[in-house]
């Protein structure tokens, strides 16, 4: 059994999917990559610390949003959703720290480095949109 | 009609629904974001604790659906 087989026996996939059912998949998962692609902008358009924070930390929203209608959605995968769920805990202690720092810029920023968190949570949103895509083409291939 | 044809249709139809549903929301969402920062950027301001705790809120939200759902999906 070769590792795709195991995978997808694990997941709970029908063995055969129709080329029709593969191409729509891919379409979402193509289609949230330019959404979420897209979304980086308004980081760019921000100029002090607390604007990008504040920017990075909605277009973490919007993709937990889309998160939580996979999870939701009958097509969710009991894994995936297992494996998004830790990446969320993760992301909800750095959004914490981030809060703190823009917040009361005053009396933290001489103990916590601003960058490194921001550095964090865009890691995380890659972390995030990395699983979300990979195992929407996985499903769909 | 195949049994496991029958399921991946199903899969297919829930992918789409997913699609329809999500995609304008999020595009929508995305809009309202890339206008808030504009305006703070053109205001020359930083994010009040109002607009804060909304994010906060709506994050928290949104963590403990998932976290329901990740449990359903255990059982």
């Amino acid at each position: 059994m070769d590792k795709r087989e195991e995978l997808r026996l694990k997941v709970g996939m029908p063995r055969t999917v129709p080329l029709l059912g593969r191409i729509v998949a891919q379409c979402v998962a193509f289609g949230l990559i330019a959404l979420l692609a897209g979304a980086c902008v308004s980081l760019t358009v921000a100029k002090t610390p607390a604007q990008r924070a504040y920017a990075a930390v909605g277009e973490y929203l919007i993709v937990q949003e889309a998160v939580v209608a996979y999870a939701e959605s009958p097509a969710a995968i009991p894994n995936v959703v297992k494996a998004l769920d830790g990446i969320d805990q993760q992301a909800q202690k750095i959004i914490t720290q981030i809060q703190r720092v823009v917040r009361a810029p005053e009396l933290l920023a001489a103990t916590i480095d601003e960058d490194k968190v921001l550095g964090d949570l865009t890691r995380i949103l890659d972390l995030f949109r990395a699983a979300l895509v990979s195992q929407l083409i996985e499903a769909a291939s | 009609m195949d049994p496991r044809a029958i399921l991946a249709l199903i899969s297919l139809i829930d992918h789409l629904a997913l699609a329809v549903r999500f995609g304008p929301k999020a595009k929508a969402d995305y809009g309202k974001l890339s206008a808030a920062v504009r305006s703070m950027v053109a205001n020359d301001r930083d994010p009040t604790d109002a607009e804060w705790e909304d994010f906060g809120r709506r994050i928290n939200e949104g963590s403990a659906r998932l976290r329901a759902a990740a449990a359903l999906l255990d059982e």
